[in-house]
C-alpha cells in the first residue's frame, strides 16, 4: 500500500520535473521577441498618427490594444477598423467613441504663414516642409489628415480641406453627377 | 513586361493561323447591329469650331506646357512636353490660346481637368511638317519617339499609348490589326477602311518595320463586306503576301483584345498577363492610320473619325472631328433633336457612357456620339432581384461568374471579388444585356473596381504614412542620443578643464572617494584604518599642494612687489629729473619760479604716494588671497578631522544599537515568561548579551541585527528546551511519586 503510493508520487514527481525542465527550456529557446499581434493590429489601424486614441501614434495604440485597451478609440478608422480589430482580438465589437469624419487634408494659407516651424515639428509624418522664417507648405499626398498641425499654428493659417474629387478617386457614383440635360430644342 | 515572355506562339501555331484555322471565345451575344444608319455616307469634315478645348491632364499628372495664355498657335503645334509615358498634345487648328483652366473632361464622372482653350481663327494654318525621307532607314527607337511625339494613343476606345505597344520588337510573333468594330452603331473604322485602304496598308508596313512580326493578320467582322473588299483591293495593289485578312463571324465582343487573340490564335492570354506574353501585339485600324500619318507624313494626331448616329440626330454619318471640338458644336451641326429623357452616349450602347451636357470636348478615344430616340433605347426597366438563371455566366466572354460577382459586389466583399477574378472583367456588358432581371451588372462591377482600387491606394498611402512615422521617430531618437552625447562630451570637457585648473587633481573624484570612504567607515577595523590612512595621505597631498600654491602666490606677489618697486624707482627718477629740470629752469629763469618748483615737487610727491599706495594695495590683495587659501585649507583640514571623528565614534549609532538590544532583551524575557513558570535566572544572560552587543556596537548594523537575532532565537530555543526538560522531569517525578504511593497503598492493603 505505502509502497504503491510512494511509487506513484515518485513517478509523478519525476514527470513533473521533466516537463518543468522542458517548458523552461522551450520558453528560453523559442522566446518571441515582440508580440506579433502588435504588428498585425498596427497594420489594421489607419496610420493617421493623429493621437485621437490618447496614444502617441498608431503603433503605441496597437500595443495598448494587445495589452487589453478598448478597441473603439480610433475615429479615423471608423466602424470598419473597429470590427477588424474585434475580429483579430476575438472580442465583441464596441460602440465607437467619436464619429468618423470624411478624410481631410491640411492646407496652409501661405500669405498668413510666418515661418515659425511649429507645424513642421507637430507633423507626425513629415508632410510639412519649410524652414525658419520661410513659408511652409503641406505635401498633400503625404498628409494623413490628423489635424495635429492646426492647434500649434500661432496665426491659425492651417485649414483642413476635404480631398478634391478627381477622375482617380471617383467612385462611379453616377447618381451624384449634377444633371444639365439639354431639352429645350 | 520586363520579364521574358514564356508562352510565345510556336511556329506550328503560326502555320495553323496561316492555314485559316480560327478559334472561338466563350459566350458572346448578338445585339442588333444598327450600323447601316451611319456607314452609307463618306467621311466628311466637321469643320472648325469657334473654340477648342484640349485636355492635357492625365490621371492627375500635368506635363510641362509649351504655350501661355495669349500665344498664337498653329495646327499641329505641340502644346505640352513628353511626360513619362504620356503623349504630346497638339493644337488641332490655328488660333490663340484664350485660357488654360479646368474644363469638363469627356469622362463618365463629368469632372474637370486642366485644359488649354484655343480660340480658333478659322484659317486652319498648319505648321511645316519635316517628313522622314525614308522611314525604313530609320532606327526603331526614333520611330517610336516620333509616334509618341505625334500624340498617338489607341483609337479603339481604351486609349493606351501606342508607343508602349511598339516597344516589343524582339519578341513579336504576330501582329493583329483590330478592325473588328463589334459594338453596335459604330462604323468609324468601317468607313475608314473603305476610304483609306491604301493608307492603312502603308501604316501596317510601318508597323511591320518597327515590330518585325512573323505574321500580320487584319481581323474584320463579316458584317463589313465593303471594308474587307477595299482592304483586299489595296493589299492586292501593293502585292504583299505577308498580310492576311481574316473575316471573323459577327459576335459581340470579338473586338476585345484578349477575345480577338483567342479567335485568331486559339490561345487564351493568361490571367493578369499582357498579350505580349504570347508574342502578340494588337493595334486598332484607326491607330494604324494615325501612325501612317505620323511616320509617312509627319502629321501629329489632331483629328479623328467620329460616328454620329442615333435617331435624335437629323444627319448621321462619320465625320472627321478635330480633337477638342465641343460636342455641342457637333450636336448643333448634325441637328440634334432632343426628345423626352434624351440620352447622349459616348461610345457604343453597350460599353459607352452617358454625358449630361454638350460642353465637353471630343477626345482621342471618342469614337461615337450616340443619341438614340426613346424608341431605339427605351428606359431600362426597374432592376429585379437576381434569380440565378446563370444566363450571364453563359455569355461572359471572360468565363467569369457574373451572378457571384454581383453577390459579392453588393456585399462589398473585396477578397471574394478578387478570388472570382473581377479584374478580368472587360466590362463588355454582355451579362447585363442578357439579364432577365434587368440588373445593370456592369455598373456594380465598375463601382466595386473603383472601391478596390481606392482601397489599394489607401493601403499604399497607409503604408507610406507608417514608414514616414517610423522614420521620423527614428530620426528624433537619433537626434536625442546625439544631443545627450554632446552634453556628456561637454561635461567631460568641463571636468578636464576643472582638473587642469586645480593642478591635475580631480576634485570631484576625490570628493566621491571621500564620500565612499565615509560610507565604508563603520565597517571592519582594518578597512577603517585603511580608509583613514588613505584620507591622511590625501590630506598630506592636499596640504603639499596648498603649500606649493602658497609658495607660488608668494612668489607672484614678490614679483609684483619688485615690479612695483621698480615702478616706484622710475617714478622717483622722473620726479628727480623733473626737479632737476625745474631747478635748471629756475636757475635759467628767475627765482620767482619757486611756485612752479613747489608744484612739481608736489606732483612728484603725489605720484610717489600713489605708486606706494598701489603697491600696498597689491600686496594687501595678495595677502588676502593667501589668507583665503589658508582659511580654505584650515576648513578642509577641519572637515577631514570631523570625518575622522565620525569614523571613530558615532554616538548616535551606539544609541540605536543599545535600543535594539533592549528591545531584543524585552522580547526574550516575554517569551521566557510565557513558556516557563519556573523563573530561571535569565537576567544575567540578558545583561551579558547586552554587554556583548555593546562591545560589538561599532559593527555593521545589519550584520549586528542578524547576529543578535540568531543569538536571541538560539537563546529562546535553549530556554524552551530547558523548560520542556523540567516539565518532563516533574511529570516523571510525579509518576514515580504516584507509583510509590500506589505501591505503599498496596503494601498497606
Amino acid at each position: 500500500m505505502i509502497i504503491s503510493i510512494a511509487i506513484a508520487i515518485f513517478t509523478l514527481g519525476i514527470l513533473a520535473a521533466l516537463f518543468g525542465a522542458l517548458l523552461g527550456y522551450s520558453s528560453l529557446r523559442f522566446k518571441v521577441k515582440e508580440d506579433p499581434i502588435v504588428e498585425e493590429l498596427d497594420a489594421i489601424l489607419p496610420q493617421t498618427q493623429c493621437g485621437q486614441c490618447g496614444y502617441p501614434g498608431c503603433k503605441p495604440y496597437a500595443q495598448a490594444i494587445a495589452n487589453g485597451e478598448d478597441i473603439n478609440k480610433c475615429p479615423p478608422g471608423g466602424e470598419a477598423v473597429m470590427r477588424k480589430l474585434a475580429e483579430r482580438m476575438g472580442i465583441e465589437p464596441q460602440q465607437l467613441q467619436g464619429e468618423k469624419k470624411p478624410k481631410l487634408v491640411a492646407f496652409i494659407h501661405e500669405d498668413l504663414c510666418i515661418g515659425c516651424t511649429k507645424c513642421v515639428q507637430a507633423c507626425p509624418v513629415d508632410a510639412i516642409v519649410g524652414s525658419t522664417r520661410q513659408m511652409h507648405t503641406v505635401i498633400g499626398d503625404e498628409c494623413t489628415g490628423c489635424e495635429l498641425c492646426v492647434a500649434p499654428c500661432p496665426t491659425d493659417c492651417i485649414e483642413m480641406l476635404p480631398i478634391a474629387l478627381n477622375t482617380q478617386n471617383w467612385q462611379w457614383k453616377l447618381n451624384v453627377i449634377p444633371c444639365k440635360t439639354d431639352t429645350e430644342r | 513586361m520586363t520579364t521574358k515572355p514564356i508562352n510565345l506562339l510556336s511556329e506550328e501555331q503560326l502555320a495553323a493561323i496561316l492555314s485559316g484555322k480560327t478559334g472561338s471565345f466563350h459566350g458572346g451575344i448578338h445585339p442588333p447591329e444598327n450600323k447601316q444608319q451611319s456607314n452609307q455616307n463618306a467621311i466628311e469634315d466637321a469643320g472648325i469650331p469657334p473654340f477648342l478645348v484640349i485636355g492635357i491632364e492625365h490621371k492627375g499628372h500635368i506635363p510641362e506646357l509649351l504655350v501661355n495664355v495669349g500665344d498664337p498657335v498653329l495646327k499641329g503645334q505641340a502644346l505640352s512636353k513628353v511626360y513619362g509615358a504620356m503623349v504630346v498634345q497638339h493644337a488641332s487648328s490655328s488660333g490663340i490660346v484664350s485660357a488654360i483652366e479646368k474644363r469638363t473632361d469627356l469622362h463618365p464622372s463629368g469632372l474637370p481637368i486642366l485644359s488649354i482653350v484655343i480660340e480658333t481663327d478659322g484659317l486652319d494654318r498648319s505648321i511645316a511638317y519635316n517628313k522622314f525621307s525614308d522611314y525604313q532607314s530609320q532606327a526603331t527607337p526614333i520611330l517610336i519617339e516620333a509616334v509618341q511625339n505625334a500624340g498617338i494613343i489607341g483609337l479603339g476606345g481604351a486609349g493606351f499609348p501606342s508607343h508602349l505597344k511598339l516597344s516589343h520588337s524582339e519578341s513579336t510573333k504576330l501582329l493583329i490589326i483590330n478592325a473588328v468594330e463589334c459594338e453596335p452603331y459604330i462604323t468609324a473604322d468601317d468607313r475608314l477602311m473603305q476610304e483609306y485602304g491604301d493608307e492603312i496598308i502603308t501604316g501596317i508596313n510601318v508597323l511591320q518595320h518597327m515590330l518585325k512580326p512573323e505574321l500580320t493578320v487584319i481581323a474584320i467582322e463579316d458584317n463589313k463586306p465593303e471594308a474587307i473588299a477595299a482592304l483586299n483591293f489595296a493589299l492586292h495593289k501593293s502585292q504583299q503576301t505577308n498580310i492576311l485578312i481574316r473575316s471573323i463571324p459577327t459576335r459581340y465582343p470579338s473586338g476585345s483584345e484578349k477575345q480577338l487573340i483567342e479567335i485568331i490564335t486559339g490561345q487564351q492570354t493568361p490571367i493578369g498577363k499582357h498579350p505580349t506574353e504570347l508574342g502578340v501585339v494588337m493595334h486598332n485600324v484607326g491607330t494604324v492610320f494615325a501612325i501612317k500619318e505620323a511616320i509617312i507624313d509627319s502629321k501629329p494626331l489632331v483629328s479623328r473619325i467620329v460616328t454620329i448616329t442615333g435617331d435624335a440626330f437629323h444627319k448621321k454619318g462619320n465625320v472627321s472631328v478635330r480633337i477638342g471640338t465641343p460636342i455641342q458644336y457637333l450636336l448643333d451641326k448634325y441637328k440634334f433633336n432632343a426628345g423626352v429623357s434624351q440620352k447622349l452616349i459616348i461610345g457604343g450602347p453597350l460599353m459607352g457612357f452617358s454625358i449630361n451636357h454638350g460642353d465637353v470636348p471630343v477626345t482621342k478615344t471618342c469614337n461615337c456620339i450616340l443619341a438614340p430616340s426613346l424608341q431605339e433605347a427605351p428606359e431600362a426597366p426597374a432592376e429585379m432581384p437576381c434569380i440565378r438563371c446563370a444566363e450571364c455566366a453563359h455569355v461572359c466572354p471572360a468565363e467569369l461568374l457574373p451572378q457571384q460577382l454581383l453577390w459579392y459586389a453588393k456585399g462589398k466583399d473585396q477578397q471574394k471579388l478578387e478570388e472570382y477574378n473581377l479584374a478580368s472583367c472587360i466590362e463588355c456588358g454582355a451579362c447585363a444585356f442578357v439579364c432577365p432581371s434587368s440588373i445593370p451588372l456592369v455598373e456594380y462591377y465598375r463601382v466595386a473596381k473603383a472601391e478596390i482600387s481606392s482601397a489599394e491606394q489607401q493601403a499604399k498611402k497607409t503604408e507610406i504614412a507608417r514608414i514616414r512615422f517610423e522614420n521620423r521617430n527614428a530620426r528624433l531618437q537619433q537626434a536625442k542620443l546625439a544631443r545627450q552625447a554632446k552634453h556628456k562630451e561637454a561635461a567631460a570637457k568641463r571636468q578636464q578643464q576643472l582638473k587642469e585648473q586645480n593642478g591635475g587633481e580631480d576634485l570631484i573624484a576625490a570628493a566621491l572617494a571621500r564620500a565612499q570612504a565615509k560610507k565604508q567607515a563603520p565597517g571592519t577595523d582594518s578597512s577603517e584604518n585603511k580608509s583613514i590612512a588613505i584620507d591622511l595621505k590625501k590630506d598630506a597631498v592636499a596640504a603639499a599642494i596648498a603649500r606649493a600654491k602658497a609658495k607660488k602666490a608668494a612668489a607672484d606677489s614678490r614679483q609684483k612687489n619688485t615690479g612695483d618697486n621698480r615702478e616706484d624707482a622710475v617714478a622717483a627718477a622722473v620726479a628727480r629729473a623733473k626737479a632737476k629740470k625745474a631747478a635748471a629752469d629756475s636757475r635759467q629763469n628767475d627765482a620767482g619760479d619757486d611756485r612752479k618748483n613747489a608744484v612739481a615737487a608736489a606732483v612728484a610727491r603725489a605720484k610717489a604716494k600713489k605708486s606706494a599706495a598701489d603697491s600696498r594695495q597689491n600686496d594687501a590683495g595678495d595677502d588676502r588671497k593667501d589668507a583665503a587659501v589658508a582659511r580654505a585649507k584650515a576648513k578642509k583640514a577641519a572637515n577631514t578631522d570631523s570625518c575622522e571623528n565620525n569614523k571613530t565614534t558615532d554616538p548616535r549609532k551606539d544609541a540605536v544599537a543599545a535600543a535594539v538590544a533592549r528591545a531584543k532583551a524585552k522580547k526574550q524575557a516575554k517569551a521566557e515568561s510565557k513558556h516557563t513558570k519556573s523563573a530561571e535566572p535569565d537576567n544575567s544572560d540578558v545583561i551579558a548579551a547586552r554587554e556583548k552587543r555593546k562591545e560589538q556596537a561599532r559593527l555593521h548594523k545589519q550584520q549586528k541585527n542578524q547576529q543578535a537575532d540568531s543569538k536571541a532565537s538560539g537563546q529562546t530555543d535553549i530556554d524552551n528546551k530547558q523548560a520542556a526538560d523540567d516539565t518532563k522531569k516533574a511529570r516523571i517525578a510525579a509518576a514515580i511519586a504516584k507509583a510509590k504511593a500506589k505501591k505503599s497503598a498496596q503494601k498497606e492493603q
